[in-house]
């Protein structure tokens, strides 16, 4: 709305209006800020002459025809108080409608109704007051005659009445419906906007976690001493630190990878381990091949098998050995585990780091409440195991 | 003839070690590397026997962390710490303007580095403040530790004995080797393990077992006193028992009395 206020493209009353109102528009709501500077700045725009027009000509009108054509006459500025009061009273009621339709349901304008009608009839009757008791015995002159016009205007006047409050009703009962469904597209558009941001979000935290600068850094390390040297270690782990690198990239722009795809990648980063640590690890795979075509969020398995390392295997003086294997465990379960026997889950129990529930999230995600990961003290000894369970097709 | 130099250095993985050292090497010749070490039980163990000035420590090493090595060291020698960027001591280092250097080390850096420690050892007063002290405090709080050893398993001929950890007296390297006296039922007993003391230590309490000794770890529950025989010697004598066990330098500052 900031936008629609500094544009250039304002007229001279566009801007002398909104300079004006600037202050109004504070107390209103955003969303009702937005829609009362649309509406005053359309009708200080060149598009709005026919409804200046039309209000001019129906004051002109009225005025002239309550002077001229009334029974009895009104003097001519009394009608055009009473023109000008009547249609600055409909201005004043169509701004309204269409900035705050929901003042205007069709019970309140039932109660109006009948409230008008009854305080047009007690003030008419009120004023007639001093000439009623004549009136009884056939009246004054001007009594009978008031009387008769008001007697005759009656059906006339409620149609007036009940038209008016109908077309307020209708109106704003339209209104009303486009307000909502302008709200609530653009609530979706906002809940679209935050689900692609979360998911980037996600894309990008889970790449980070993938190729932590801690590990990067560490293996160019070693790569660059080994380089250095001309040892013959340099050459097998440059390949790896490519293939590993090229395969995450990969894998993270895609919503799913293969089991096997995923292990490919996971064998790259487990030899970079190894030419790292040395004997500190050992490791082997043992995926079933029925399990191999499962789909599952990329760098899943990847960030399983560096927590593994990085908190049961590294932190061991004599490091340790890591195992994966994938079984199918029933018709359409499937299971996977992440063993190693390191130093075991801290005493105050597992805490989730950004890569575990960053996991946890892109399972739910693809598989609702199909999908698990636990993490737990290994019932074989020491150690600890990640296991997620799943649903084919889920 | 110039003071001569001695220098520790620790890092789990071979390349980087072995790069740090050639790195160090061509920027500080006279350097007398006297330790290259692979974890960081290895690394205290090492600082207490050599006692070098100087310490290059991985932040991330097994046993203990290089944090954890520098906080025992306790301004004993000069502390430069080596890690990959990424590391969440960064900030923190950089903060508390610690020496570090990034990995791979790089000529320049490294350089500038030895400029800065020549001067600090050229300085009378080595000791470390009490920030950097409060710094490696709060850096070694975040490390996590599994829980300590509760019972050892000791080899005795075809019988394995279980020995509880709060029965143990005292732990004495010997050689490879390390030799628990203990307190049973029975009376007193003694095993020997494979374990090295130095890999035993990190899995104890420190709370319940002081390393007195670059060779002795002492339940202290059983310390009775502590005599000082010289300028330099101390024993402890414990509770019921006629042996006495050595406290070296490093440690007397355990007794201190109040």
């Amino acid at each position: 709305m900031d936008t629609l206020a500094d544009s250039a493209s304002l007229n001279r009353v566009q801007r002398w209006v909104l300079a004006r109102s600037a202050s109004r528009y504070a107390q209103l709501a955003p969303e009702l800020r937005r829609i009362a500077m649309e509406r005053d700045l359309f009708l200080a725009s060149g598009r709005s002459w026919g409804l200046w027009t039309g209000l001019v000509a129906g004051t002109v009108g009225t005025t002239v025809g309550l002077a001229v054509g009334g029974a009895p006459r009104l003097a001519p500025w009394l009608a055009f108080v009473m023109a000008a009061g009547m249609f600055a009273g409909l201005f004043k009621v169509g701004l309204s409608v269409w900035l705050r339709p929901e003042r205007f349901t069709a019970k309140r304008m039932w109660r109006i109704g009948w409230m008008a009608f009854v305080a047009t009839y007690a003030g008419a009757i009120a004023s007639f007051r001093g000439d009623l008791r004549p009136l009884l015995d056939g009246g004054t002159p001007w009594a009978q005659a008031a009387l008769r016009v008001f007697w005759r205007a009656t059906p006339l006047q409620i149609m007036l009445l009940v038209a008016f409050l109908l077309l307020l009703t209708i109106v704003s009962a339209a209104r009303r419906e486009y307000m909502a469904r302008a709200l609530e597209s653009a609530r979706a558009e906002q809940a679209l906007d935050v689900s692609a941001r979360q998911l980037a979000q996600a894309r990008l935290s889970l790449l980070q976690a993938q190729i932590q600068p801690h590990f990067l850094f560490n293996t160019l390390a070693a790569l660059q001493h080994w380089v250095d040297t001309g040892d013959a270690r340099a050459a097998p782990l440059l390949r790896d630190l490519t293939t590993f690198l090229r395969g995450s990239t990969e894998a993270m722009l895609r919503p799913t990878v293969t089991l096997a795809e995923e292990c490919a990648m996971v064998e790259r980063y487990l030899a970079i381990m190894q030419a790292r640590l040395g004997g500190r690890l050992r490791w082997s795979t043992d995926v079933a091949p029925d399990c191999a075509g499962q789909a599952l969020p990329p760098g899943l398995v990847v960030t399983l098998v560096e927590n593994a390392i990085g908190h049961g295997i590294e932190p061991q003086l004599h490091g340790g050995e890591l195992r994966i294997v994938a079984r199918r465990t029933e018709a359409d379960g499937f299971e996977l585990q992440v063993l190693d026997d390191g130093a075991g889950l801290s005493p105050g129990g597992a805490v989730d780091g950004v890569g575990l529930a960053n996991c946890r999230e892109r399972l739910r995600h693809q598989f609702g409440a199909g999908a698990e990961l636990t993490l737990s003290p290994r019932a074989d000894g020491r150690g600890c195991c990640a296991r997620v369970r799943w649903r084919a097709g889920a | 003839m110039p003071e001569r130099v001695t220098a520790l250095i620790a890092d789990d993985e071979e390349a980087p070690r072995a790069q740090l050292e050639l790195a160090l090497r061509t920027a500080w010749p006279e350097l007398e590397l006297v330790a290259s070490c692979v974890n960081g039980a290895d690394a205290w163990d090492a600082f207490l026997e050599h006692e070098p000035r100087l310490c290059l420590l991985d932040v991330r090493m097994p046993g203990l962390t290089g944090i954890e090595v520098a906080q025992r060291i306790h301004g004993r020698a000069l502390v430069v710490f080596v890690t990959a960027f990424g590391d969440h001591a960064l900030a923190a280092f950089d903060a508390g303007a610690v020496d570090y250097l990034l990995k791979p080390v790089e000529a320049e850096r490294l350089a500038q580095t030895v400029q800065r420690l020549k001067a600090r050892l050229a300085a009378p007063s080595a000791v470390s403040s009490n920030d950097f002290q409060q710094l490696l405090d709060q850096l070694a709080g975040q490390v996590r530790r599994p829980a300590p050893l509760e019972v050892l398993q000791a080899s005795v001929g075809k019988e394995v004995r279980l020995v509880r950890i709060e029965d143990v007296v005292y732990f004495e390297s010997d050689a490879r080797y390390t030799r628990v006296v203990y307190g049973d039922q029975g009376g007193d007993a003694e095993v020997v393990i494979r374990t090295p003391l130095k890999e035993l230590l990190i899995q104890l309490d420190p709370a319940r077992f002081w390393q007195v000794h670059r060779s002795v770890i002492v339940n202290q529950r059983h310390i009775a006193s502590a005599v000082r025989i010289d300028e330099g010697n101390m024993v402890l004598t414990l509770r019921g028992r006629a042996e006495k066990l050595p406290v070296s330098r490093h440690f007397q500052n355990l007794f201190r009395g109040q």
